[in-house]
């Protein structure tokens, strides 16, 4: 009894002693876990780069550009290089020039640029180039500047390939009309949308490949008839705008081709809303999702899709070489991909998959 | 054990002072770490807004730059100069403050575009100054033009950066107060868990310190009642309770030892007291009976003594003496007071009765007394030894033919005195002994009246057993019929003290 109640006085003892540890200890896990909770929030892990690229696109929203900017921006990093989206975290939106004025005052390693053709453009690009900062030009040229490389698609080549899926469509015009047999008469009228406003000559390339291959190709007896509709592109939306008024107000071509991924999302888009589906083919442009859920209901016919994501890639590569090489390909052509019913099932399993 | 026996020695004092030492520890111990996560959360807040406070300086001293030179190109005033100078100083300090790392950080990359802007801003305000004082006016207006440009920028990037920063903040700071709450809650759960466990500390560590002592109080609360009857308490520490502790145990058996002797004490004195009592008694009644058959003792005395002056002036020398005896054992008797007697008194007393008697029954009794040891300071009742040898007379000489004998012997018999009244006369048998000692002899066979004083020998024998304290004090030896008697008494040496 004596010696039982001895021991337990001890294990009390050791109780007490055991309870202080661990509230001890719990409070020091507590202390421990937030001061390391918050460092681990206040100082995340930033890598470092060697070198700062910035990309100043065409229309940073647009699915094309994101991809180029996405491709760039991996190809970046496995080199250790930055790529940034220039007037992407701007609460003001600066035109291409302007950006190109606060990248040159930056300092910079390298810019990646829309260009157009314009004067200013060129100073700009020689500016930059003078003060050290190699400019890749992507989508849009300025050949007359300094720039060190082009990555882009070749527009006449483009415009060829509108022309043959635009003889393809006559053809199979001519092909469902042959138990009438009044091949004589048969003409197809095609719309190509361009803006209004362009610095750039890659408009004027393409329409010049499609007249080209129109009129190369064009073996059957349909009459391709080709006209421009100019789309005024001075403001925001006023595009849009324009693509509804051409659908509210005019007969339809037979066949409206549009150059850019907002054409082409805008007429679908359009077409859908004035019921006019199936009225006119579409040959469009760009592979976002909506371009090729449209193929996949017949409601565009066509559409090319520019391997955006490598278009990136070569830039940052372009600007890699001529930073350590100090030389680099004055021409990257993209790789252009022809999509249409036939192919569009791939196509998206393979986006898809690219996502995933 | 070792330190469990240290802990036992430790003084009570110390022990308290260590609980409460420890309890606040616990507590203080929880409390920095939670004041220290407090202080974290505190800290980051603050610096959660802080660097939107920089872009804000920093937006104030560009626009500062910009407007002393816009002044200076204006009005080429000295004091705008300095104050453009003092600007731009002021600015170019706080620009080399920022960032000038490239990294994934997105706000990191616009503070770094912010500083390399700022410095092409600051060499073309330069510009623009020293255009303006070298009156190139094409130079000062380009240069103005691209400084304003600059400008614009800047601020649209310090602009966006504020905002982006300002957002991101906000997450940060919703976030934050998020923890904050939480950490609210758990603090306070700590804490709880703290208060409880050391109250539970310090509940269990006082208990096993007030345990003994309330064990001690229930204890002397008994005690206090009148019950000694308890337990020795269990000493289980060596400090000041303990101490007390084992006080109070040898108090208690110390306590219970002492009423032991004091009970012990009053039941002696109380038998002490009844005894006296008793001698009074027999006393009494011995001296009621002689008052009884005595006619004025004082009386008789002066008579007698007026007799022997009277035989004197007659020169009548046996006469004088026998009334002399007789008046002095008639003094013995009618003294006052004393029940303590002197045995020298009390053999003077035999010789007078001795005397007294060989004359009225013309010497017929031979008397012999041999004293063999020092009687002085022995003590006795009175009234023993003539009724002794009043017996022997009446019971043992008087029924006898021939020379009646009597012999008194005085000894030393071990530790005590004995006093030793033999007669030749007719004797005893042990039955008759037995029963006189044990005083259950009846009226019928006491042999015949009692003694001219009337005390009988149960009297006598009662007195001494009570005087003496013994039962042997007494001792009656006859060989048998015709062969005599003997009396032995025993007295304790200085014995008087006692009654």
């Amino acid at each position: 009894m004596k010696k039982s109640k001895r021991f337990s006085a001890r294990n009390i003892i050791l109780i007490y002693s055991f309870m202080v540890l661990i509230v001890v200890a719990i409070s020091v896990a507590v202390s421990v876990y937030y001061s390391n909770s918050i460092k681990k929030r206040t100082v995340s892990d930033k890598e470092s780069y060697d070198r700062y690229y910035v990309m100043i696109p065409g229309d940073s929203e647009e699915d094309l550009w994101q991809s180029i900017y996405k491709g760039a921006q991996d190809t970046g990093k496995e080199n250790g290089v930055c790529v940034d989206l220039l007037g992407e975290n701007l609460s003001k939106n600066y035109s291409e020039a302007e950006l190109m004025e606060i990248a040159i005052a930056s300092d910079v390693d390298g810019i990646i640029v829309y260009a157009n053709e314009s004067e200013e453009m060129v100073d700009l690009i020689n500016r930059a180039t003078d003060k050290g900062i190699p400019v890749v030009t992507v989508m849009g040229d300025n050949p007359v500047s300094k720039r060190c490389c082009f990555v882009g698609v070749g527009s006449y080549n483009m415009g060829r390939e509108y022309g043959k899926q635009l003889v393809k469509l006559a053809r199979e015009q001519e092909l469902s009309h042959t138990t009438a047999s009044t091949h004589m008469n048969d003409k197809l009228d095609v719309t190509v949308l361009v803006d209004s406003y362009s610095d750039n000559s890659n408009q004027n390339l393409v329409w010049s490949g499609i007249q080209n291959a129109v009129e190369t190709e064009n073996n059957t007896q349909t009459k391709i008839n080709l006209s421009l509709q100019y789309l005024d592109n001075r403001s925001p939306f006023t595009v849009e705008e324009a693509i509804r008024d051409m659908f509210r107000s005019q007969e339809l071509a037979d066949v409206i081709v549009c150059l850019n991924e907002t054409d082409t999302n805008c007429v679908y888009q359009s077409m859908l809303d004035y019921n006019k589906a199936g009225k006119a083919a579409v040959l469009g442009y760009g592979d976002s999702e909506s371009v090729l859920r449209g193929i996949n209901r017949n409601n565009i016919y066509f559409t090319m899709a520019v391997d955006s994501y490598g278009v990136g890639e070569d830039c940052v590569k372009a600007l890699d070489e001529f930073i350590e090489l100090g030389n680099t390909n004055q021409y990257n052509m993209a790789v252009i991909t022809p999509i249409d019913k036939g192919n569009v099932e791939d196509y998206m399993n393979e986006s898809t998959e690219v996502q995933q | 054990m070792r330190s469990k026996l240290r802990l036992k020695v430790v003084p009570l004092q110390l022990k308290l002072s260590i609980v409460f030492i420890l309890a606040s520890l616990i507590i203080f111990i929880v409390n920095a770490m939670l004041v220290l996560g407090i202080n974290n959360l505190t800290l980051d807040m603050d610096s959660v807004y802080r660097d939107n406070l920089r872009l804000n300086e920093l937006t104030m001293a560009l626009d500062n730059v910009q407007n002393n030179m816009t002044e200076y190109l204006n009005t080429k005033t000295t004091d705008s100069l300095e104050l453009y100078y003092k600007s731009a100083q002021e600015y170019s300090y706080m620009i080399s403050e920022l960032n000038t790392n490239i990294s994934d950080d997105k706000y990191d990359i616009m503070e770094r575009d912010i500083r390399n802007m700022s410095e092409d801003y600051l060499l073309a305000t330069q510009n623009a100054i020293e255009a303006k004082r070298g009156r190139n006016v094409e130079k000062y207006s380009a240069e103005y033009d691209k400084a304003g440009r600059l400008y614009d920028y800047i601020n649209t990037y310090i602009t966006s950066l504020n905002n982006e920063r300002f957002k991101s903040n906000s997450e940060n700071f919703t976030q934050l107060i998020k923890e904050f709450r939480f950490f609210e809650i758990v603090s306070m759960a700590v804490m709880l868990g703290a208060i409880i466990s050391s109250s539970v500390f310090v509940i269990g560590f006082t208990s096993s310190i007030i345990g003994p002592v309330k064990k001690l109080a229930v204890a002397a609360d008994e005690v206090g009642k009148g019950n000694f009857e308890i337990d020795t308490l269990e000493i289980t520490s060596r400090d000041e309770v303990g101490v007390v502790t084992g006080a109070f145990n040898k108090m208690v058996v110390s306590i219970r030892q002492y009423i032991e002797q004091i009970k012990e004490n009053m039941e002696h004195e109380r038998q002490m007291q009844e005894k006296e009592l008793r001698i009074e008694a027999t006393l009494k009644d011995a001296q009621l009976k002689y008052l009884q058959t005595q006619i004025n003792p004082h009386f008789l005395f002066n008579t007698l003594n007026a007799g022997a002056q009277l035989a004197m002036m007659e020169e009548a020398q046996r006469t004088y003496d026998y009334i002399q005896n007789t008046a002095e054992f008639f003094r013995y008797n009618v003294r006052e007071g004393n029940t303590t007697v002197l045995l020298e008194d009390e053999i003077t007393l035999i010789d007078h009765y001795i005397y007294i008697l060989n004359v009225r029954f013309s010497g017929d009794i031979h008397y012999e007394k041999s004293i063999e040891t020092d009687i002085s300071g022995v003590y006795m009742p009175s009234m023993i030894l003539q009724p002794i040898v009043e017996n022997s007379v009446n019971h043992g000489i008087k029924e006898m033919e021939g020379k009646g004998r009597i012999s008194l012997r005085v000894y030393h018999d071990g530790d005590r005195v004995a006093v030793s009244i033999k007669d030749n006369g007719i004797g005893m048998t042990q039955d008759i002994i037995d029963k006189v000692l044990s005083g259950k002899l009846t009226d019928e066979e006491k042999p015949a009246p009692a003694g001219a004083h009337g005390i009988g020998m149960d009297n006598v024998i009662k007195r001494l057993k009570l005087f003496t304290d013994r039962e042997d004090s007494v001792m009656i030896k006859s060989a048998g019929e015709n062969e005599g008697t003997e009396v032995i008494i025993r007295l304790n040496i200085g014995g008087e003290a006692d009654v």
